[in-house]
């Protein structure tokens, strides 16, 4: 009996360490959460690469020319994560104080960002020196969310030696869709294709908003517009009628689109002026700019940018504030669009991203602005872009129309 | 004599008594000692979770912000939203597809593997590659060969067809994604059952041999037989992987064209992490959990009138 007990309790102790170790070991086996730095100002933004890192330092050390004591730690997932995580970022201990938004993601992070109003005014900030497009973007409910740092007009670039080539006109600041299709329709040739198209609702936003239809109307998502469907289908028809580019598949990534642009592919595709040092630094060919094409031909630009806010619960919003200052002052700025290529969104800083590229590009970037739109959303936005990158597939491939997706589109959204 | 003869038939089994529960008390404990941390990990990550996430799925829980209680609401909205049902057809659909074919091709394989070919051990690791490759990576691969400009329409086109679009024709999307997730996991269950046909007794199949049974017959009446606890094994577990499906759509075709491709796993993560509903998400996933449970429960009761345990 003794030994039997004595054997029990040898096997309970056994029992017990083992599955403590284990269980510390599995313990060991997690990462444990970092703490911030102290006295300093933490940003939460994207980090997809180096290039981001490069970028958020680039602010920071030319932030410090226009204040010494600006200091700013940056941390964040990558782009594709940053908006979700942002949000339990948040909810988490060590909140961010700064953070940072796109305009078309003003809207969903409203309930993140702090009214900087009351901040401009009692800074005595000059908001009215930043692109109105761009402010008017990062504005939720009646207040500023965020400050700009860039106001990029979204432009249509085209592989000059192939227009050249066909013997095609060089389109600049003005360019109908009248002509864009005439030019399309002669350099498209057998299995290529003039344009590149990506799936997604970023694109034909800004063709529509190129005709002055939006999506959007008194914050109010405006999917069935007529306008508008009628807008969409123009682009739908692009593949469909007119032949002058491939129809996307849902997962296909702008980077496809791109990529194809700068391997000569496809001779022209939409995109932002941001893009214009990589597709000019892998281009083999001689690349131009013009507006992204209308009925009447004149510019109208789409504005797409990001910017600098405060979290809301922020301790230190006037710390936070100051630090936004230094990031977007106009020195900052000037020399972000020469390092980076970004187009600023102070005014008086907008002639630096001219800085190294044909004259003409800097014209039709300063012709878009003249008359620009942002691409105003709704906080329910990420829905619509899933559902259009679903459902614009079927618009592509003529299965259904522009009406017909949008309708679907508003109805899942309104659900 | 009489009385001593009352008390040992009495006092022998209270003896034995004694001892048993003397012997199960400590076998309680060790069990205990060794289920402990597997008791606050199934209490930590499962049923706290679990109900967690029923007390979720009763409000409308932003990621950051607020929840507001609202009930049932979320349960009431999902009954009369329409991508609830597509998605939940497409997740049966694939469920069953992908389970039916997935064994038909492990068994077929292990019964190719178990003959005497040369190499066994070589093709059942080719098989297998591609189960402990990451699902994103062959899924990636995949819509490269399967774009409409793809390897596999090259090729089709050299021999004069014009291949389909696999993934944007919605005729084709589930189909291709069917097919992606087979190819990517069949090898697990190929080990499984050559596992399963390995242990059959060589004597029962020599006996059948001698009894003059063709392959046919063998397969049908020893083979499957004894090979039926593997084969619900399998049928179970990949069932339940099937309904959890979500790496293939989203990276194949986003759970398009239109919803053709979406899935309930799919819609439940766009649903929480994408359109910020977490209380939609969750109401979500307690549907998909008593669908699973469901149907493993039905597979359980139907393992009676097919699986043969005996040896």
């Amino acid at each position: 009996m003794a030994g039997q007990s004595k054997s029990a309790k040898r096997r309970i102790g056994t029992g017990f360490v083992l599955a403590g170790v284990l269980t510390a070991l599995a313990g060991c086996a997690s990462g444990g959460s970092g703490s911030p730095a102290n006295g300093s100002v933490s940003m939460y933004t994207w980090l997809s690469s180096q290039s981001d890192r490069e970028q958020w330092e680039g602010f920071i050390n030319l932030g410090k020319k226009v204040d010494p004591t600006l200091n700013v730690t940056i941390e964040g997932p990558s782009f594709t994560d940053y908006w979700t995580k942002v949000k339990t970022r948040l909810s988490g201990s060590n909140p961010p104080c700064l953070l940072t938004t796109q305009a078309a993601r003003a809207q969903e992070l409203g309930g993140l960002l702090m009214p900087l109003n009351d901040l401009i005014k009692k800074n005595k900030s000059d908001i009215s020196a930043f692109d109105s497009s761009m402010l008017k973007g990062m504005t939720v409910d009646g207040t500023i969310r965020a400050i700009p740092y860039d106001a990029e007009p979204i432009v249509l670039y085209y592989n000059i030696d192939a227009f050249s080539k066909a013997g095609l006109k060089l389109p600049t600041t003005t360019y109908s869709r009248e002509q864009f299709l005439s030019d399309a329709k002669k350099l498209t040739t057998g299995s290529h294709k003039a344009f590149g198209i990506s799936s997604g609702f970023f694109l034909p936003n800004a063709w529509a908003i190129a005709d002055g239809v939006e999506a959007v109307n008194n914050g109010k998502l405006d999917l069935t517009n007529p306008r508008l469907a009628d807008q969409v289908q123009s682009y739908f028809d692009l593949v469909n009628k007119e032949g002058i580019a491939a129809a996307p598949n849902a997962s296909d990534s702008t980077d496809a689109a791109q990529a194809a642009f700068t391997n000569g592919d496809v001779d022209m595709i939409i995109s932002g002026p941001w893009m214009y040092g990589t597709f000019a630094s892998k281009a083999k060919f001689q690349m131009g700019l013009t507006i992204v094409p209308s009925t009447s031909g004149a510019a109208h630009g789409m504005t797409a940018g990001s910017g600098f806010g405060i979290a809301k619960n922020c301790k230190d919003p006037e710390g936070a504030f100051k630090a936004i200052r230094a990031m977007t002052d106009t020195i900052v700025l000037k020399g972000q669009a020469v390092n980076r290529g970004i187009v600023p969104s102070r005014l008086e800083a907008q002639s630096a991203w001219a800085e190294g590229k044909p004259p003409g590009a800097a014209a039709v970037v300063q012709a878009l602005l003249r008359n620009a739109t942002a691409q105003l959303t709704v906080p329910a936005w990420n829905q619509v872009e899933t559902l259009f990158t679903q459902y614009g597939v079927e618009g592509y491939r003529g299965d259904k129309t522009a009406k017909e997706v949008l309708a679907t589109i508003q109805k899942s959204v309104g659900q | 004599m009489f009385a001593g003869s009352e008390i040992r038939p009495s006092s022998a089994p209270q003896a034995t008594r004694f001892r048993t529960n003397k012997i199960r008390e400590s076998d309680g404990l060790v069990v205990l000692a060794y289920l402990w941390p597997g008791l606050v990990g199934f209490t930590t990550f499962i049923l706290v979770p679990l109900l967690g996430s029923l007390l979720i799925s009763m409000f409308e829980w932003p990621l950051f912000g607020t929840p507001t209680f609202i009930g049932f609401a979320n349960y009431q909205k999902m009954f009369s939203d329409p991508t609830f049902y597509t998605v939940l057809v497409n997740t049966v659909i694939f469920a069953f597809v992908y389970t039916a074919l997935n064994l038909l091709l492990a068994l077929a394989v292990s019964l190719w593997l178990n003959t005497k070919i040369k190499f066994s051990s070589f093709w059942r690791v080719i098989f297998f590659l591609p189960a402990i490759t990451p699902v994103i990576a062959n899924a990636l691969v995949w819509r490269l060969l399967l774009n409409d400009n793809g390897i596999v329409n090259s090729v089709l086109s050299s021999g004069g067809i014009t291949g389909p679009s696999w993934l944007s024709d919605a005729s084709f999307a589930l189909s291709t994604v069917i097919a992606m997730s087979v190819w990517q996991s069949f090898g697990y269950n190929v080990i499984v059952l050559s596992a399963g046909l390995g242990s059959i007794p060589q004597e029962i199949l020599e006996a059948s041999r001698m009894d003059g049974t063709n392959a046919w017959q063998r397969l049908r009446s020893v083979i499957l037989p004894m090979i039926s606890p593997s084969l619900f094994f399998t049928m179970t577990m990949t069932m339940i992987g099937a309904f959890q499906v979500f790496v293939q759509p989203q990276v194949l075709t986003q759970g398009g064209p239109g919803e053709s491709t979406n899935t309930f796993v799919l819609y439940m993560y766009r649903n929480g992490f994408v359109f910020d509903r977490l209380g939609y998400a969750s109401a979500l996933a307690w549907i998909l959990f008593v669908v699973v449970m469901l149907i493993t429960a039905l597979q359980f009761a139907g393992q009676r009138k097919w699986v043969n345990y005996d040896k």
